[in-house]
């Protein structure tokens, strides 16, 4: 069994440590890892602004690039990936569910792509859940003096069915205190483009989400997509709050030698 | 005036023409997860649990003078109480005594076509149903006249044991929806608001006290 | 088609949300409404009475027409009059057809969307004929001359204070903002409007084809006395109304009350066969059933015929973070919420609310509450797609036509970016950023992408 890693473009860009953490935390529990190259965009930000054909062909890209470990003009007809046995793993929830919600619907109509994006759809997993799923949650062990609350991305609880998963991987790091955000399967606000069309609006939510925060007295926010994460830090610092956000692949990879970096 | 019904239809053809058509199999099974079976003992403390919980009241009483007992109790001495037919029939006895203590006047009294405001007059109404259902804490009325429990600020309901259903399943089959009557009529607890800060209000238009009497006979 | 409020969505949803008080009642009213309707499934399987309902609306779209006329024989036979109305036009006039026939002065009212929809009371009211709404809510927006801002709740966004000091001016009652109060006093001027008012209307909530039935569902026992306490009835509901058999309503009522506000089962529920019959001594002599369609019938055979199956329950918009943070007048449309932004631009076009469907986080938690399964948000994102924004929007357009060519291209990815962030900080990268700087912190770009470090360290990381 291999992992390919799908690393989001933003978080390629912007959140390098969260990909390189994931990786780590894979290795860490005995997998190989590789990186497709090739990989860019799932095209998400494209779908969910309504700009179908740009995210088709967005798709079409990803598709032939996530399953080939080195670059080939795409769309390659003889994929690295081996279906009965490799995973695709990304650190979001997101943009795991555009691949496997929203690819199959989406390419239902090309036949170079319909079937294998279907294929590729059953081999896809969330971070936490390929650890929960397919590694085994005790197989993982950690220790960190901390005290976090969870947040749940949308996609992640709504799309993939992921709630208790992260709990109980976080319940495996020794000295870490957890404490449930009220109100846990509210949107923080973030959105995609619904974060910069209607700001108002997405920052008085991202407000709710982070008063429950505070109230909770926790240190760290953790969540599976630093997409919310982004959007709440940057509203957090914007007014003023020191309060730290983090990935649950980066606070599994420092609980690994149990300290926290700054 | 002549309306569009062809023009609707057509276009509802049209649209509909080549789609998929759905026959759905209705799943017999109950939804409930959870509900008192059998005897009446606890299907009637279901409905009195229920009922109660909206702010009614249910008693179960032995004979019609107990309930007659029991609307007195419930009702200042100078209230007037709106008797319908069914109960002057069937519980004649109840009447009877009731008459003695408060003022009552009868649904016999009033024509067909009746002028409403005579209706509004009651303090108290009380009605029969055709039956009750114990999952909810609800009672159907089926009556010739559907004011005076509609408008009296305490409404009771004189139910036979044998009335009571366990669950809407069971009320909403055929025997029921196949009524002669213009209407049916489900009641469930008190008339009530909260469009005002979602602060629960009872007694709007309707009753503000709903009191249900099972007689065992 | 006349031109509505909606399309100046953002506008209007400036203007609420800054109401900082408002935000809180609407906050503090929604999540105890949420909160309600989540206990209340507990002793019923939600997901079974969902794929029910679900099945059961399918195949009530499905088979529209024969449905219809179905309803319409056996409401005949019960002796109802049934009128068919392609707009609003049309249904308003008949029904000022039917006030002027028995001439009317005086209408109480209960609750109906349809009617909010088609403008029927200012359209009675121009006419010279009283139109009394008389659910609490409806009673107190009508004071306010407002519309409602929720489909159940339609004065969700007022505050007690408020409303004690409307009703203080418009009925002269003394300031007292208790409630409890408030109530007594709107019941006592509305029961005489009812002793005083020979025309009722009201909506429907399910008419049943099999046996003409037409259900209504309250609390108040307002509807009960619009549909009763008068000589000539008129319903007005929407074509999609209609569901084959009356035992399907074991679904649908065990779900509609709890989805709205928690309740097992809603205080009243009227399931009305037609005027009085001849041993009856009240109710009314006429019953006349307006069945709009107004948009409904263009969205059969589309993606969307699934919106038909909404049952108005406003569990949607009460779970909804965005509806909670900006009210239901910000949607400048009847229907507000999820829900809202799905059929203001179905039924009245497009254009009439084009950032509606926009206006959402695609969160999802309309799609988990909704009683009858539709995938509310999912039907947001395939209107994006249909509506297109770049046909309007020149640089967003760009922008995603770029962004989809840079991304097909993994060099020009990896040049774009890397330019990316040495220009982060020029005056055009700011503008395009305006709607996030604006209102947060950019995250500090690091050094490196991660395909940079994985590289470099030689497919390590
Ligand atoms: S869309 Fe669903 S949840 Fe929203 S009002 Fe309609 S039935 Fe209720």
């Amino acid at each position: 069994m291999r992992v390919f890693l799908f690393v989001p473009c933003f978080v390629d860009q912007v959140f390098p440590n969260v990909a390189a953490s994931s990786m780590k935390v894979i290795q860490h529990l005995g997998c190989e890892v590789v990186f497709p190259e090739h990989q860019t965009c799932c095209g998400q930000p494209a779908y969910n602004s309504g700009y179908r054909d740009e995210a088709r062909l967005m798709a079409m890209h990803e598709v032939s690039a996530l399953l080939t470990i080195k670059p080939s003009p795409a769309p390659a007809t003889k994929y690295d990936f081996d279906f009965k046995h490799d995973y695709i793993v990304g650190p979001s929830g997101s943009c795991v569910a555009m691949i496997r919600n929203f690819y199959p619907e989406l390419l239902a109509d090309d036949p170079r792509f319909e079937q294998v994006s279907q294929d590729m759809a059953k081999r896809t997993l969330e971070f936490s859940e390929f650890i929960t799923k397919v590694i085994g949650v005790d197989k993982f062990s950690g220790k960190l003096d901390a005290t976090v609350s969870f947040h749940d991305s949308c996609h992640a609880l709504r799309e993939l069915g992921v709630k208790d998963g992260p709990r109980e991987i976080l319940k495996r790091i020794n000295g870490l205190r957890i404490i449930e955000l009220p109100y846990n399967e509210v949107c923080c606000g973030f959105g995609g483009t619904f974060a910069v069309k209607f700001p108002e609006i997405s920052t008085a939510m991202g407000d709710e989400k982070l008063k429950t925060f505070y109230e909770t007295g926790a240190d760290i926010l953790v969540s599976g997509d630093s997409s919310c994460l982004m959007h709440l830090e940057g509203r957090a610092r914007r007014m003023g709050s020191t309060k730290r956000f983090m990935h649950i692949a980066e606070i599994m990879f420092q609980s690994i030698d149990g300290k926290l970096t700054e | 005036m002549t309306d569009d019904r062809e023009k609707i239809l057509a276009a509802i053809r049209r649209s509909l023409r080549g789609t998929d058509k759905f026959d759905a199999a209705r799943n017999p099974a109950s939804p409930l997860t959870s509900m008192p079976q059998g005897d009446f003992e606890s299907q009637f403390g279901k409905f009195k649990a229920e009922l109660e919980s909206l702010g009614g009241l249910a008693e179960a009483l032995n004979s019609d003078a107990d309930a007659s007992e029991f609307i007195a109790e419930h009702t200042g001495p100078a209230s007037s109480i709106f008797i319908y037919n069914e109960i002057a029939n069937l519980h004649r006895s109840l009447v009877e005594s009731l008459s003695e203590s408060r003022h009552v006047r009868f649904g016999l009294e009033f024509p067909v076509g009746y002028d409403k405001r005579d209706a509004a007059a009651f303090d108290a109404a009380v009605t029969g149903c055709a039956a009750c259902v114990a999952e909810t804490g609800t009672v159907v009325i089926r009556t010739d006249m559907r004011l005076p429990a509609a408008l009296a600020p305490k409404l009771f309901v004189v139910v036979d044991s044998g009335q009571l259903l366990a669950s809407l399943d069971e009320f909403f089959t055929d025997s029921f929806g196949n009524t002669d009557a213009s209407n049916l009529f489900l009641i469930t607890g008190p008339s009530r608001t909260a469009d005002i800060e979602k602060q629960l209000v009872k007694g709007v238009h309707g009753p503000k006290e709903i009191v249900v009497l099972f007689i065992n006979q | 088609m006349t031109e509505l409020k909606s399309r100046n969505f953002k506008r209007l949803y400036k203007k609420e949300i800054a109401d900082q008080k408002l935000r809180e009642n609407l906050r503090k009213a929604t999540i105890q409404a949420s909160g309600k309707r989540n206990d209340s499934f507990s002793e019923v399987d939600f997901v079974f009475l969902r794929d029910e309902a679900k099945k059961i609306k399918q195949e009530s779209i499905s088979h529209l027409n024969d449905l219809l006329s179905q309803f319409e024989d056996n409401a005949h036979e019960n002796g109802c009059t049934v009128f068919y109305a392609e707009s609003p036009e049309k249904a308003n006039a008949y029904i000022l057809d039917v006030a002027r026939k028995h001439e009317i002065k005086k209408i109480v009212k209960s609750k109906s969307m349809v009617t909010e929809e088609i403008q029927l009371v200012p359209f009675l009211e121009k006419y010279g004929i009283e139109t009394v709404e008389t659910d609490l809510g409806e009673y107190i927006i009508q004071l306010a001359g407002e519309t409602p801002s929720h489909i159940t709740a339609p004065a969700i966004h007022k505050s007690r204070t408020e409303i004690a000091r409307l009703l203080h001016e418009k009925i002269g009652i003394e300031q007292n903002d208790d409630p409890a109060f408030l109530t007594g006093e709107a019941r006592r001027v509305l029961r005489e409007k009812f002793l005083s008012a020979e025309m009722g209307i009201s909506g429907a909530n399910f008419l049943i084809a099999e046996n003409g039935a037409v259900v209504v569902v309250e609390n108040e026992g307002n509807a009960r006395l619009s549909t009763s306490a008068v000589k000539v009835h008129v319903i007005v509901t929407g074509i999609e109304k209609v569901i084959p058999k009356f035992s399907d309503l074991r679904i649908f009522m065990r779900l509609l009350g709890r989805s709205a506000t928690g309740q097992k089962l809603t205080s009243y529920v009227s399931l009305i066969r037609g005027p009085r019959k001849e041993k009856e001594k009240d109710g009314p002599e006429e019953v006349h059933i307006v069945l709009v369609d107004n948009g409904r019938s263009r969205l059969l055979g589309t993606d969307h015929q699934e919106v038909l199956h909404c049952i108005r329950c406003g569990a949607c918009l009460n779970v909804c973070p965005v509806y909670r943070s900006i009210g239901g007048h910000a949607y400048g449309s009847v229907y507000p919420g999820p829900i809202g932004s799905l059929v203001t631009p179905l039924f009245f076009g497009p254009e009439n609310a084009p950032d509606l469907p926009f206006a959402s986080s695609l969160c999802g938690s309309c799609t988990e509450v909704c009683p009858v399964g539709i995938g509310i948000h999912h039907q947001l994102l395939s209107m994006r797609q249909e509506i297109k924004p770049g046909s309007k929007h020149g640089l967003e357009s760009f922008v995603f036509r770029n962004f989809r060519k840079t991304m097909l291209r993994p060099g020009r990815y990896k040049l774009l970016t890397r330019l990316a962030r040495v220009f982060s900080s020029t005056s055009i990268v700011r503008k395009i950023l305006k709607g996030w700087t604006g209102y947060r912190d950019l995250p500090q770009l690091p050094s490196r992408s991660f395909r940079e470090i994985y590289k470099s360290e030689g497919g390590k990381g």
